[in-house]
């Protein structure tokens, strides 16, 4: 029997996420016919503490001896993983939220990346608003969200396709300190500007609910990333109208076979289906696959990557590729709206697959992201 | 950070930039050597060290450096990268810190060991290259390779261009061995395979002259590329005159008949040169520069270098 691992984060506000991902990889390698393949799980908590980090996928390769690593980290943390998966010549699949842009898009061929593309949604989003007519807008973040580089991919997708940034807020992260206010000075001084909000989790419900309480009348124009429209948050996030739309990468509500299965085999293992499950399914079908190669290739990782730039598969969400360039997959991203559940509350509603996401993509890998710093190891949504 | 691990580098000159940046501002840097003759560049180095409160050592000659001996003993570092500096260490230096000296080759190994790799894979028009990380023995480039980091090399790369991307390439390279010495428990690394195994010396004249009857359009367009910059040029010859080329148009030309090679077939205003090659091909070089400077059109016509006349003789 070969084994795989995985690095399971920790979450605050997601607090099933670990065995999401867990329940979705083994669902996942049943499905693609590979669960005779071991997976041995560490935790990493936040992803913030290289040390753990480090030492855990040190005894998976070392200790374990596994094929395949799976880990929910940053760009940032991967890059620090990365000369081990070098020297130990195995294969580190990524499984990333997408909030961070990295700096260089070094490829390694030992190291592939399987994202959920937040800032690729956000600048997709951030293009809509200017289609849509708007020629200023707002960015609205935290303290947490706002130390991720999706904030660049926003503002970049707006100023990028004609529109103009005409403000910023930045509010903090502690429920006490956590504010809106200065929005109606900024919406008083700009009455034509849309939102471009970056938040996450119970931010992302308290923007919902802030706005509704500062703006009760209006429904405020909104161009929202995927983080934003994630179905498990948007159920207790008050419905904001119909003015907020967005970029979704996924929905329980997908009309496909393979996102009917996908969600059908989650409920049969007792879990309710969301994002890091699907990212748990998707990397065993990478997973799978990268060790069939590995066999194949007498465990030559670097001849495995080559092979893997060729594998594209179908996931819940679409058929997936790979950017060999940047050894990113690339899956197919929607546009979605919101409706009221019926209790005040929110529902995402997918109107239609995006268009352009691959020149979007090749946008945001060629941005001069210039001076920009960010000293955000966590993973996304983990604090 | 607690128990931080320090480093010291030794290094040849500017090509270090990026990685002495990213140790430095991630606190593992204790001290830099410099190899080098430069005596304004070491000056420049000590400067930043004692500005940046790091510990500096300047060796001019090769027979200087067993002075690296005592300097180590002074900074006791946990680990020295070397990165391109230019003199062997002895078996007795290397043996005070125990799987603690870790050079930063740019180029693939074995394949490409020596002194002046990035020349021989542009000269060589290998398509790819690498920063490849290996732990340190008395003979060059030969110790355990723990990781290289790959590094692609476009067909309009020179010396020059591709030396800054390796230059970029090692930085990043010195800060993931910095980390992994940090926090691993223990470094992977496999023997360099015996297969492939190449050693290349420091190039001399021969090696970077144009052999206009023995070299393709393609292989003379990557000899120009790989002096670009690192030496005044490749040679050629013109009876006694011995020229230099630095610039070389990317795509040879197709003739219509095989002129003799070398031959020149054109001459522009802005000092180009449309030469023949084998195969029925030509190339566009120019101007032509010397080892005392450029000294002009005028001269060279003057020296008999003009349409018809075949480079090379």
């Amino acid at each position: 029997m070969q084994n795989i691992g995985i690095l399971l984060p920790r979450s605050t506000y997601y607090n099933g996420i670990a065995f999401d991902m867990q329940c979705g990889l083994r669902e996942g390698l049943k499905k693609s016919g590979a669960d005779d393949l071991r997976i041995i799980s560490e935790n990493i908590g936040f992803g913030a503490e290289k040390q753990p980090v480090y030492r855990s996928a040190e005894k998976l390769l070392m200790d374990d001896n596994v094929e395949v690593v799976l880990a929910y980290v940053g760009h940032r943390t991967a890059q620090l993983l990365r000369p081990l998966f070098m020297s130990a010549n195995k294969l580190l699949v990524v499984l990333d939220a997408g909030a961070h842009l990295p700096h260089e898009w070094p490829v390694s061929s030992n190291i592939f990346y399987h994202s959920l593309h937040n800032s690729l949604g956000a600048w997709l989003a951030a293009e809509w608003a200017t289609r849509d007519g708007f020629k200023t807008a707002g960015m609205l973040t935290n303290y947490f969200d706002g130390g991720f580089l999706h904030t660049m991919a926003i503002t970049n997708g707006f100023t990028h396709s004609g529109g103009k940034i005409g403000f910023n807020i930045a509010t903090g992260y502690q429920p006490v300190d956590f504010s809106l206010e200065a929005l109606k000075e900024h919406l008083a001084a700009y009455p034509d500007a849309c939102l471009l909000p970056i938040f996450s989790g119970d931010f992302a419900e308290w923007f919902f609910r802030d706005i509704h309480t500062l703006f009760p009348d209006r429904s405020l124009p909104a161009y929202l990333p995927p983080f934003m429209l994630e179905e498990q948050m948007l159920k207790n996030a008050v419905y904001p109208g119909e003015n907020a739309k967005g970029i979704a990468v996924w929905s329980k509500n997908l009309d496909s076979e393979a996102n009917s299965e996908f969600v059908a085999a989650i409920k049969a293992a007792r879990r309710e289906a969301n994002l890091f499950s699907l990212l748990g399914w998707e990397g065993a079908s990478l997973a799978a696959h990268a060790v069939h190669l590995m066999n194949e290739h007498n465990g030559d990782a670097r001849v495995v990557a080559e092979d893997l730039h060729k594998f594209s598969f179908l996931s819940p969400r679409g058929t997936i590729t790979v950017d060999a360039a940047t050894n990113n997959t690339i899956a197919p991203m929607y546009q979605a709206k919101m409706k009221d559940d019926g209790s005040g509350h929110s529902e995402l509603h997918i109107t239609g697959e995006a268009e352009n996401t691959l020149e979007a993509w090749k946008k945001i890998r060629s941005l001069d992201l210039g001076e920009t710093n960010s000293g955000w190891f966590n993973s996304y949504v983990c604090n | 950070m607690e128990n931080q691990i320090r480093i010291a580098v030794l290094c040849g000159g500017p090509f270090a930039g990026p990685a002495l940046m990213k140790l430095a501002m991630e606190n593992y840097l204790c001290g830099i050597a410099i190899g080098t003759r430069d005596y304004k560049m070491a000056e420049q180095f000590r400067t930043q060290c004692e500005q940046a409160g790091l510990s500096f050592s300047h060796i001019g000659y090769k027979k200087d450096v067993s002075l690296i001996d005592a300097w180590l003993h002074e900074v006791k570092p946990d680990a020295v990268f070397s990165i391109c500096f230019p003199y062997r260490l002895s078996a007795e230096i290397l043996q005070k810190i125990p799987d603690g000296f870790y050079n930063f080759h740019p180029g693939p190994l074995p394949s490409y060991r020596g002194p002046s790799p990035i020349f021989e894979v542009i000269k060589r028009a290998s398509t790819t290259t690498a920063v490849s990380v290996h732990r340190m023995q008395e003979e060059y480039d030969t110790g355990d390779l723990l990781f290289a980091e790959q590094v692609t090399v476009e067909k309009t790369d020179n010396y020059v261009s591709l030396a800054q991307k390796l230059s970029q390439r090692s930085g990043l390279a010195a800060m993931a061995l910095a980390e992994m010495l940090q926090f691993s428990s223990r470094i992977p690394a496999v023997p360099q395979s015996s297969a492939g195994a190449a050693f290349y010396p420091f190039p001399g004249v021969q090696d970077m002259t144009i052999g206009w009857e023995t070299m393709d359009a393609q292989q003379i367009i990557a000899l120009i590329n790989a002096c670009n910059g690192w030496t005044r040029g490749a040679i050629t010859r013109f009876g006694e005159e011995i020229m230099r080329v630095t610039t070389v148009g990317q795509e040879p030309q197709s003739t219509e008949i095989q002129f003799p090679p070398g031959t020149i077939l054109e001459i522009s205003e802005n000092n180009h040169y449309a030469i023949a090659c084998l195969n029925k091909q030509a190339i566009v070089i120019g101007p032509f520069s010397s080892d005392f400077g450029d000294l002009g059109m005028n001269y060279y016509e003057s020296a008999g270098i003009r349409k018809g006349v075949q480079l090379g003789k």
